[in-house]
């Protein structure tokens, strides 16, 4: 692509938590489409083999036990069987999607056979770069030019896959359910990224914590939802709706779900397009690229309700908002 | 710089991929501490290889309907006081059937630990399609009145344990398809 200049810098981040049942791939998934909504080219990279991901989400995971399929997997350790754009299945308008493979489940058996493989060449005190291989691929791709914003989800597991993809993106999203054990899971997240970042000497941001399935008539949630708001100044909450299991049926993020596949939006369900347009907002902002207002050419924004209060929603301001952009690429 | 993990933005990318030099420096510096986390590493290896198989053959399946149950339980324990479509109380009744096994100071959909607890029988249902849009049709409308959403197996129970207060609409209703004759 060309016009990089132009464009906004190019934020990335891993949405993770290693407690399954989280709506990790929902939020992934949704996120992306709210990210492609203001116009912003999404990459989702699927990397969690298991059944029910991302690319099954999405209806792009037909090569996954295919043996012969080329995949990730292949290109992590130099043994792409064809090019890596073509990979890249397109799901919806400006989302693109990376699938998973399950060769990815032997990932490490991979990673070592490289190591042992372009080892013979190096000095006796060479390490081999792990955790950096995603970020190699991506950058040797072309991926920074092609995209806005690259979204991984991994599956919910502290493994080397999760560690590339903190490597890749140094930002993670985390949701969780409003329950004790999804409240302590913000601090196993957050283990195990500090434990990475001191290891590699590097800083990884928590972008935003994200209460999901919540469910407001239960009192335990709405204490445990507004426990992760006040402490991780989650920017906004959503709740357990059918609609992302409709979204799921369809093979379509919920946006689009509303836009093609449903002829009215029930009134428990009108909020959930705004919040995720005032999580981008929030998401961009802390990447310090923050929407001008214009961004969403009148559709609606999430500003707060009476279970969680104001929400005060980070945009550019309208007269100076190309400047703010331009000045931020590469800040920070 | 670096090894933290805090609110916020963590390193630009867009340093990240446009820099390689800067890659390099880091690798070269992390190489040591590397070593220990392949080492933690290893032993997570191991169970994720474990893990890794599938199971994919533990659908759900129900067998298919037994024409016998419902004569089976007729004129068995279950006698209900049986009320006029005027006196109807949906709310009592709505209470009379929250399981007994159900002890917790909330009200049974916000205390109970997952929809099917305390629903203990298990029955397929022969329908018509038709049936099947009424039902979602249905539904869409009791949400849009409680702003909520109603479980499908709350709703079909609560439809069931109304329509069976109703014998004589049933009766009238079954009539028209002939029951009479039959």
């Amino acid at each position: 692509m060309n016009g990089c200049t132009e464009r906004l810098a190019m934020q990335a981040y891993t949405v993770y938590n290693q407690s399954g049942g989280q709506g990790k791939t929902t939020v992934a998934r949704d996120l992306a489409a709210a990210h492609a909504e203001v116009g912003q080219r999404v990459l989702l990279i699927d990397m969690d083999a298991q059944n029910g991901s991302l690319s099954n989400y999405l209806g792009v995971d037909d090569n996954k036990r295919n043996p012969e399929a080329d995949d990730l997997t292949f290109h992590l350790v130099e043994q792409g069987q064809g090019e890596f754009s073509d990979l890249i299945r397109t799901a919806e308008p400006n989302v693109d999607v990376l699938p998973s493979h399950k060769r990815l489940n032997r990932v490490d058996e991979f990673l070592d056979s490289h190591e042992n493989y372009i080892g013979q060449t190096k000095p006796d005190d060479w390490e081999y770069p792990r955790y950096e291989r995603l970020l190699t691929v991506l950058k040797e791709n072309g991926v920074p030019s092609e995209y806005d914003v690259v979204i991984v989800d991994p599956n919910a597991k502290a493994d080397t896959v999760y560690y590339m993809a903190l490597y890749a993106t140094r930002n993670v999203v985390i949701p969780a359910v409003p329950t004790r054990s999804g409240y302590e899971s913000i601090d196993g997240v957050a283990d195990s990224a500090q434990g990475f970042a001191e290891n590699q000497d590097i800083n990884i941001g928590r972008t935003a914590v994200i209460p999901t399935m919540v469910d407001t008539r239960k009192g335990d949630h709405k204490d445990y939802a507004r426990k992760l708001r006040d402490e991780y100044d989650a920017p906004v909450y959503f709740k357990s709706l059918s609609a992302f299991e409709s979204a799921e049926e369809q093979y379509v993020s919920v946006f689009r779900l509303f836009s093609e596949h449903r002829s009215r939006i029930r009134k428990s369900e009108q909020n959930i397009l705004p919040k995720y347009r005032t999580l981008v907002a929030t998401i961009c902002a802390t990447f310090g690229n923050p929407l001008p207002e214009e961004a969403w050419d009148g559709e609606e924004l999430f500003t707060g309700d009476d279970f969680w209060g104001d929400v005060q929603i980070p945009l550019a301001g309208a007269d100076v908002a190309d400047d703010a952009v331009d000045q931020t690429v590469g800040v920070n | 710089m670096g090894g933290s993990f805090e609110s916020g933005a963590g390193d630009d990318p867009n340093d990240l991929f446009a820099n390689d030099d800067t890659d390099e420096e880091a690798t070269e510096e992390a190489d040591t501490q590397l070593e220990q986390a392949d080492e933690t590493e290893a032993e997570e290896q191991d169970t994720a290889a474990a893990v890794s198989g599938e199971s994919e053959a533990t659908a759900a399946s129900t067998g298919p309907a037994s024409e016998d149950d419902a004569s089976s339980k007729s004129g068995s324990v279950v006698m209900l006081d049986i009320e006029s479509p005027a006196e109807l109380d949906a709310a009592r009744l709505a209470r009379e059937f929250v399981p007994d096994t159900y002890e917790k100071p909330h009200a049974w959909a916000l205390g109970r630990d997952g929809v099917n607890d305390g629903r203990a029988e298990k029955k397929t249902f022969f329908l018509q399609s038709s049936v099947l849009d009424l039902e979602a049709t249905c539904s869409q409308e009791v949400n849009e009145i409680l702003d909520g959403d109603v479980p499908l197996t709350d709703l079909r129970e609560l439809a069931l344990i109304l329509a069976y207060h109703q014998p004589e609409l049933l009766a009238e209703a079954a009539r028209e398809w002939g029951a009479e004759s039959a």
